[in-house]
């Protein structure tokens, strides 16, 4: 039976991945991860990430500001939603961060992401799983890759955490103490998230000696 | 049947000739040169039999071909996993661990699999070279997952050679494993699938060997920091 079935199951397994065999994309890909500025892209990202950050804290302290209860519960309501809203587009950029990692060569000694600083529960239980398996890894390419899945388990939790404030609040449950612990934990993950991309470029630390050096080989 | 049978032998030589020559000459050797020792094993064998066909149309001259294009064949899927990867200090390990994985278990499969065939020859084309097919499919495919994985830009002519090789065997091995399930009276049905099958890859590999050598250097940013690397 082995001997019928692993054949085609080797047969099935090269399909695939065969697909995604792109020698020009792959090229592409490995031309733009090494010719980035990696401290612009750092700050760039930090600015994108607390610009998410800052419109969901002005309309949480708005609602805490807002005397009459249903202008407190749409604000909170936006609140959370700005919370909601910001997931997608960090958890789309972790995967890409995933295939990148994969892609250098040697990494910094990697840092699971850090419990003590998050306040929801269901972000809390994504870091400690995060950290339970961190130990277990083996490589640091392996623990790097598990860190930005922690993150992006842990924002997904954030997210399902906002839904629930901004549903409550629409109906008049103002769940301050937890809308407060989304938008910190927020906070916490972009942290997180920015020092896994400092981590990123710090790998790929000479890239600007690399650019002088290719340029001169032109 | 045996003037289209001679036909397909011809056909498939040529095929085999002209893609021997077009991967010297054209330089494609430089991308794998265990595919060049492959065809020429390959046509050497076949025109020797059809050559001294009393001499070399034998069961031990079929066990010895076959096993020296096995080697070959797994030539072939080591050097493209080690030229993919050579580059590549980071993937290097991985994958050591994953081909020293798959060569115990084939070596233990070939070793403690009992044999289901009394005769050395019979246990030969149903036991054995299905196994090291096996493990050359996985070989190869572990090679194309680790490109894939670490997005290496590997060159048309090895992803071709991977593209063509592992297909074929697929279909290759499990010919030989309904020859084992019905036994060799069913052979004729087998020659008949196999053969246009090779003879048809034997020309794709000729078009394929007889164009023209791209340049396909790494990118210049990769390749400086591949050196910085080591």
């Amino acid at each position: 039976m082995l001997l019928w079935a692993l054949p085609i199951l080797g047969g099935i397994a090269f399909l695939a991945v065969v697909g995604s065999l792109h020698r020009k994309a792959f090229a592409r890909e490995w031309e733009e991860l090494l010719s980035r500025s990696g401290a612009q892209h750092v700050r760039r990202l930090r600015e994108e990430l607390e610009t998410d950050q800052v419109l969901a804290r002005r309309a949480l302290d708005t609602a805490r500001a807002a005397t009459e209860p249903e202008r407190a519960g749409a604000l909170l309501a936006r609140s959370a939603d700005a919370v909601d809203e910001a997931v997608p587009t960090r958890v789309s950029r972790l995967g890409q961060m995933a295939v990148w990692a994969r892609m250098v060569a040697a990494l910094t000694p990697v840092r699971p992401v850090q419990v003590r600083a998050l306040r929801l529960a269901l972000t809390r239980t994504a870091a400690v799983a995060g950290m339970v398996l961190h130990h277990l890894a083996v490589s640091v390419e392996d623990r790097f890759v598990l860190k930005l899945s922690t993150l992006r388990w842990a924002y997904q939790a954030l997210g399902l955490s906002a839904r629930v404030v901004a549903r409550d609040a629409r109906v008049g449950r103002l769940a301050w103490a937890k809308a407060e612990a989304c938008v910190e934990d927020l906070g916490a993950l972009d942290g997180e998230q920015v020092a896994a991309a400092e981590q990123l470029m710090e790998s790929l630390a000479a890239t600007e000696r690399d650019l002088h050096v290719a340029e001169e080989r032109r | 049947v045996d003037v289209n049978a001679g036909l397909v032998s011809l056909v498939g030589k040529l095929g085999l000739g002209l893609a021997l020559a077009g991967v010297l000459l054209r330089g494609h050797a430089r991308s794998c040169w265990s595919f060049a020792v492959y065809l020429a094993l390959v046509l050497g064998c076949s025109l020797a039999v059809a050559a001294w066909p009393e001499r070399f149309w034998t069961g031990w001259f079929w066990i010895l071909q076959q096993a020296a294009w096995d080697i070959a064949k797994l030539g072939i899927g080591l050097e493209l996993l080690a030229r993919a990867v050579r580059p590549f200090p980071g993937a290097r390990p991985v994958v050591s661990v994953y081909l020293v994985g798959l060569l115990v278990l084939s070596t233990l499969g070939m070793i403690f699999a009992p044999p289901s065939h009394p005769h050395p020859y019979g246990s030969s084309v149903v036991d054995y070279h299905p196994r090291v097919l096996t493990a050359t499919i996985w070989l190869m495919t572990g090679t194309a997952l680790a490109v894939v994985w670490y997005r290496i830009p590997m060159e048309s002519f090895q992803r071709m050679l991977l593209f063509t090789f592992v297909p074929y065997m697929v279909v290759f091995t499990t010919l030989l494993n309904l020859l084992r399930h019905y036994g060799f009276a069913i052979q004729g049905l087998v020659d008949a699938i196999d053969k246009p099958v090779y003879v048809t890859l034997s020309l794709y590999w000729a078009w394929q060997a007889w164009q023209p050598r791209e340049d396909e250097a790494l990118p210049v940013l990769l390749e400086s920091r591949l050196q910085r690397a080591g």
